[in-house]
């Protein structure tokens, strides 16, 4: 009594082929694959233990909050438009008008069902690259004639440029340049104010939490997506290009305690004043930019001891009074400008989000 | 239409039904007490049959009889109107005949007919008309039937003699018999078919005698008083209610024949190949790989005596076993080689006693002890801490069949099974203990056995499960109709505790409490609920919880004619839950229905298709209702200070803040919500049945099952930001966790598999083998599991199952030369488990962070991190598949010797005969810095042999 192989068979496929399958539901939308990991960030964006600290800083006579977001050395920083966007990410902007409710978050809340993140195609971790290191700025393009399959369901570039929605990226007019904007991504889990030591190269600057200044907000955020993860990021703007085709940089100071002049011996006292950070424009006013070139100066030796970084709140750029103990000679013939006889170059790019 | 006594008068159906009613009155009053579910398990097979004539007419009132050596007395049956008889209380055992001698034919019998637990085993006759010639032969015929091809049920499984697990390598344990099985994954308490481990369901003599809170096996037999063990995977008939499977062991009785069984198992030193690794604990072995001690020992000793005879011919019967188990294992650690020694003792008797040929009453006995040292074996652990474990129990188990007509029975079975452990340090109560590496109490494994591998942690337990289980089978026609109730009480006790009621957390090497800066980082002190310190068994913290459980079925199996069978059932089991102090936590019930069909093809008894739905609930038991007690207080104290600060620690209270002190447990918190659905499967099932040899099935079955609200930990206080990862405030303002312990239909499983399988014997060779097929996907992993610990991430839990083996083979096979030498093997290949990738929550209280789907992970970068930036880098995560190749050969020397009816065997089982030391458990668990992700865990036993020498008549 055998029984027939092949039917046997046939019936073995059958059975086999009902018991297959598995559980995912295809809806058309990348799939949620969680949020990014800021562990592996280049170490400007990575959070300290509690969370992103503000930085207090001097412009315009006050003394504000800004964040830093981190800084390189002058000589890797490229101010030209056309230098700088070949090594940015680029972050494709969506159409508005995608459709609400379509495309449910994992959990209530985890993401907007009523409008599209926009998507990078790239995160900033950490290089070893000096001459092209991670930046706080990205390059903005429009994606044109997505056919929506419900707000946020576009998760991936790679999705997009493959044609999975249609569309593709507006080009660019001839002779123009791209648009770049202040987008530095950040840690989506962390706080925003917190206790912490900031430096800037060795100098250790002036930070704050609410006290003194009690105005410390959460910086403005962006969502965005990355590979089918979820990103947030420091809405920072578009970054104003000038008719050279360079991001339009503002200057600053970093004013040191006299005690970091090597040539002399540190006090007691001395050692307890941070540097600061003297802005030449206020946040929110005409001539700020996110893009700081930092020059550094030691408080002289002639001025009273307490006088102390702090005591300068403002940049002075024409008639300075070079003894002035609250504002910085910034004057084409200035000390800060004409150190040791010679024009000097900012040393540092810093990077710094406004607090609202 | 069976009878046992061919005096018996004949009883009128009417009177039948007159009883019948009030019994039905009985049951339906039953069922509206507070009751579970907990069905009575069958303790016979059946033979049946059609008998016809030449022509295939059904030919009525043909009496046939059934006798063999299992069976104390023949048993004789009348065929009804159209042609069928059956006999349903023969026990189990080979050597059967089926005659039929009635005038006007040829005498004709079936012989080597074999019996197997819950089965029709069929043997039909075509009667001849006696010629004027021929009046005097016999036509005899050898059974062909085999029990796996039953035509009168859609259940799947095996059912194996207590000889097929003697022949099978699995170090002698009863509890290891249904992983042999299609469709049952590995271990002593497997998960079968996508379902929980804890959901199996055991039986001895057809009593439940299923661990109150585990699922597991409740105390050990000895298995070579073992008849016959029934394991039931699905397709189950409505007196069973169970969402994994059923085993049912049927022990031996005695006959009038005396007989005895000796046997020693000797596993030496010298036997086994020595250990060069830790297989169990390498977490805790240390720098083992510079390990200079000897290579470990295993040893294993385990003498049997077994004797049975009439103690009253032909009216009481007894049948006794002893057995002692010493077991030597050594673990190699840094320094030492650690022993972990394990005796015990199993003592059975089991008396019979048929005082009429319509009533039988059985009790038996069952005592156990076992006593484990250095449980641990850990090299973290210092000998005066390492875990003892005592424990023990009994089970006392009556049973009474009777007959009370030729179409009605009543069986009854009751009984009680207790159990006690004692789990606490080799040295007994001691003062200060301290933990390296965290602060966990009591843990609860996959099945919530909880356990704790911290010194001086005691856990006492005590068990009790009381059970009456009547049940009525009458016949109608073709329908054969069983209902009953089932009943029962689970009780227990847990007290927990801390000798000495505090623990120093070390920061690295062992702290000095004298001087807070060498390496303390906290101290935790334990509580009872009332605030006294946990620091001895009298001022333990105590949870007892009481489950009154209560089931009622009727189910018909109607035989509609030679080729079709249709069965209907329904049962109702609810069960009753109640905490501390008689406190009423709430009740869970649920109904049972089931349809199932079995169809002869081929009407030669040579094709079956079948198929099933039906339904079965939890409703509870110990383990649920104890989670509705408090919990054991901890209060920690952290060492403040650092650098070259003075290290002090903080002055603690329970229930008061400050800095430095928190406080955990207790009965605020945790809510064990009412009103909940009870956890149910629905399974349909499809499956084909040939024989493709005399004697040698091969079936094929498909089977779908779903699992749905299942028990979870819901935390609703806590508001988590969107990610997951933070907390951003809470629903009630106050910083504390409020969980809820609640049945939800998020929390499901579901099983989508098939099994291909062959039973049977033939020629020498007898075959117990499958393949399967499954897959086994949902969103928790167990009950309680961590599911509902953050709403956030619960889109992550939906994936592959802990038990999801995609491709299962194995095989028991032996065969038998003519000149009394058998060989056999076991053989399993097995695709690994899904693994997922994890590490632990910023913010902490023990929640595991995943960042990817169940079953998933991330490969490793080129820092050794999982790249969790990069999806392209998401990959599905296994363990290892595993291969186990056992061995064994048996020879009868009782043969060469000539012997006679006694038989002096000698066995000898190789276990991982290739002498595999793949690894079997990788860990998921990563880490930022000392990440032991990918690491082995534990790796296949080195291969071990024993031989057994076994004296039986």
């Amino acid at each position: 009594m055998l029984t027939n192989p092949i039917r046997t068979l046939g019936l073995l496929a059958a059975l086999g082929s009902v018991s297959c399958g598995g559980n995912q539901a295809t809806t058309g939308a990348d799939p949620y694959l969680g949020f990014v990991d800021s562990t592996g960030f280049d170490s400007k964006f990575v959070p300290g233990s509690s969370g992103y600290a503000p930085l207090v800083v001097s412009a315009a006579g006050q003394r504000v909050p800004v964040y830093p977001l981190g800084s390189v050395p002058a000589a890797s920083f490229k101010t030209k438009v056309a230098d700088l966007a070949p090594n940015l990410a680029t972050v494709y902007e969506l159409p508005a008008d995608c459709e609400p409710g379509r495309v449910a978050p994992p959990a209530p809340g985890v993401f907007a069902d009523d409008r599209q993140y926009p998507v990078y195609d790239r995160l900033p971790l950490s290089t070893t690259s000096t001459t092209n290191p991670t930046l706080p700025l990205v390059k903005v393009v429009k994606w044109n004639g997505a056919s929506s399959a419900g707000c946020n369901a576009i998760k991936s570039h790679e999705s997009l440029q493959a044609g999975a929605f249609s569309g593709e990226a507006e080009a660019l007019a001839e002779g123009a340049l791209p648009t770049l904007a202040f987008r530095p991504v950040i840690d989506t889990t962390a706080n925003t104010v917190s206790n912490l030591t900031v430096t800037l190269g060795t100098t250790r600057l002036e930070w704050s939490a609410t006290s003194p200044l009690g105005t410390i907000k959460p910086f403005p955020r962006g969502e965005g997506w990355f590979r089918g993860l979820q990103l947030a990021h420091v809405a920072g703007g578009e970054l104003p290009v000038d008719a050279q085709g360079n991001v339009r940089v503002m200057d600053a100071v970093l004013v040191h305690p006299a005690w970091r002049d090597a040539s002399r011996p540190a006090t007691t006292s001395s050692m307890t004043s941070h540097g600061v950070l003297v802005l030449a424009a206020a946040p929110g006013t005409p001539g700020f930019s996110p893009i700081v070139a930092v020059r550094e100066w030691f408080i002289p030796t002639t001025m009273a001891t307490a006088v102390t970084p702090a005591s300068f709140t403002s940049l002075c750029f024409d008639g300075c009074n070079p003894a002035s103990t609250t504002a910085v000679d910034f004057s084409p013939t200035g000390a800060v400008r004409r150190q040791n006889n010679r024009e000097t170059t900012p040393s540092t790019y810093l990077f710094i989000a406004e607090n609202p | 239409m069976s009878r046992n006594h061919p005096s018996a008068p004949p009883m009128k159906t009417s009177n039948f039904l007159r009883g019948g009613r009030g019994l039905l009155l009985g049951m339906l009053a039953v069922a509206l007490l507070p009751t579970v579910a907990l069905a009575a398990g069958e303790q016979y097979g059946r033979v049946a049959g059609y008998i016809f004539d030449s022509e295939g007419n059904p030919l009525a009132e043909i009496p046939v009889t059934v006798s063999g050596p299992a069976s104390p007395q023949p048993q004789t049956a009348v065929s009804g109107k159209d042609g069928r008889y059956e006999i349903s209380t023969v026990l189990p055992g080979d050597g059967y005949t089926a005659s039929v001698d009635t005038a006007g034919f040829k005498k004709q019998k079936v012989t080597e007919l074999n019996v197997l637990l819950g089965s029709t085993t069929t043997a039909d006759f075509a009667l001849e008309v006696v010629g004027e010639s021929d009046n005097s032969e016999t036509i005899t015929l050898v059974g062909k039937a085999n029990p796996a091809l039953d035509p009168d049920t859609a259940r799947t499984g095996a059912i194996m003699s207590g000889d097929k697990a003697y022949n099978t390598p699995i170090f002698s344990q009863v509890q290891a018999l249904p992983q042999l099985v299609a469709g049952v994954g590995p271990g002593n308490a497997p998960s079968t078919r996508g379902g929980l481990q804890r959901w199996g369901k055991q039986y001895v003599d057809g009593m439940e005698t299923t661990d109150t809170t585990d699922g597991s096996i409740s105390a050990p037999l000895n298995y070579l008083a073992i008849e016959s063990a029934e394991i039931t995977t699905g397709g189950f008939d409505a007196q069973y209610n169970s969402l994994g499977l059923v085993q049912n062991v049927i022990t031996k009785s005695g006959s009038n024949r005396f007989t005895y069984d000796v046997m020693a198992i000797l596993q030496p030193a010298w036997a086994g190949m020595g250990t060069t690794f830790a297989s169990r604990q390498p977490a805790g072995v240390g720098g083992l790989l510079n390990n200079t001690t000897p290579q470990a020992e295993t040893t294993f000793y385990s003498p049997f005596l077994n004797v049975g005879g009439p103690i009253v011919k032909d009216r009481l019967w007894f049948y006794a076993s002893t057995q002692l188990n010493l077991s030597h294992r050594e673990t190699p650690l840094d320094n030492e080689n650690r022993p972990k020694d394990t005796e015990t003792r199993i003592g059975r008797l089991k008396l019979t006693w048929q005082p009429s040929g319509s009533d039988r009453f059985s009790l038996a006995l069952n005592l156990d002890r076992n006593t484990i040292t250095n449980n641990l074996s850990n090299v973290n652990t210092a000998l005066e801490a390492e875990q003892y474990i005592k424990r023990g129990g009994y089970f006392l188990i009556g049973n009474y069949d009777r007959t009370i007509s030729d179409n009605a029975r009543l069986e009854l079975q009751t009984g009680v099974t207790w159990k006690d452990s004692n789990t606490g340090p080799m040295a007994g109560a001691f003062g200060i203990a301290q933990v390296d590496t965290n602060n966990s109490f009591f843990t609860q494994g996959g099945m919530q056995r909880i356990s704790s591998t911290n010194e001086g942690n005691f856990l006492i337990e005590r068990k009790v499960r009381y059970q009456f289980d009547p049940t009525l089978h009458w016949r109608l026609g073709s329908h054969n109709i069983k209902g009953g109730a089932q009943l029962g009480l689970m009780t227990g006790t847990e007290r927990t505790g801390v000798y000495g009621g505090e623990r120093f957390l070390n920061r690295g090497p062992v702290c000095d409490p004298t001087n807070l800066a060498v390496n303390c980082y906290q101290l935790q002190r334990f509580y009872n609920e009332d605030g006294v310190l946990a620091d001895s068994v009298a001022n333990a913290q105590t949870n007892d919880a009481s489950v009154y459980t209560g089931g009622l079925f009727l189910q018909d199996r109607w035989n509609v004619n030679r080729q079709l069978t249709l069965t209907g059932g329904l049962r109702f089991d609810q069960g009753r839950l109640y905490g501390d102090n008689g406190k009423y936590l709430g009740r869970l019930q649920g109904f049972g229905p089931r349809l199932s069909a079995s169809y002869d093809l081929l009407g030669d008894r040579s094709t079956l298709v079948k198929a099933y739905y039906g339904r079965s609930n939890d409703v509870g038991d110990l383990f649920i209702a104890q989670q509705g007690n408090p919990q054991l207080r901890i209060l920690t104290a952290t060492v403040q200070g650092s650098g070259n600060t003075p290290r002090t620690l903080p002055e603690c209270e329970l229930g008061v803040n400050a800095t430095g002190c928190a406080s955990a447990g207790g009965a605020s918190g945790i809510q064990l919500m009412r009103g909940q659905k009870a956890p149910y499967v629905d399974e349909v099932q499809l499956g084909v049945h040939r024989e493709v040899a005399s004697g040698m099935v091969l079936g094929v079955d498909g089977t779908y099952r779903r699992y749905a609200n299942l028990w979870v930990d819901e935390e609703i206080n806590r508001v988590w930001d969107a990610t997951g990862t933070r907390i951003v405030g809470y629903a009630n303002g106050v910083a504390e966790d409020i969980v809820q312990q609640r049945t939800t239909n998020r929390a499901w499983r579901d099983y989508k598999g098939m099994d291909l399988w062959l039973q049977g014997r033939t020629g020498g060779f007898d075959v117990l083998a499958s393949y399967t097929l499954g897959f086994n996907n949902g969103t928790v992993g167990s009950y309680f599991d961590g599911f509902g610990d953050n709403r956030q991430l619960q889109y992550l839990f939906e994936g592959p199952m802990p038990e999801d083996i995609r491709h299962n083979f194995k095989g028991s096979v032996q065969y038998e030369f003519g000149f009394g030498l058998q060989l056999g093997t076991r053989l399993q290949l097995r695709t690994g488990a899904p693994m997922w990738q994890n590490t632990a929550h910023p913010v902490g209280g023990g929640q595991r962070l995943y960042r990817s789907p169940r079953g998933t992970g991330y490969t490793l970068n080129t820092a050794g991190q999982p790249d969790v930036n990069n999806p392209n880098a998401l990959v599905e995560l296994r363990q290892p598949d595993q291969f186990i190749l056992d061995l064994n050969a048996r020879y009868d020397v009782g043969r060469a010797l000539r012997l006679q009816e006694h038989r002096a065997e000698l066995l000898l089982n190789v276990y991982n005969a290739l002498n595999s030391q793949a690894a079997w458990n990788i860990s998921d668990q990563y880490a930022r810095s000392n990440s032991t992700f990918g690491q082995v865990l534990s790796r296949q036993s080195p291969l071990a042999a024993q031989l057994s020498v076994r004296f039986r008549n």
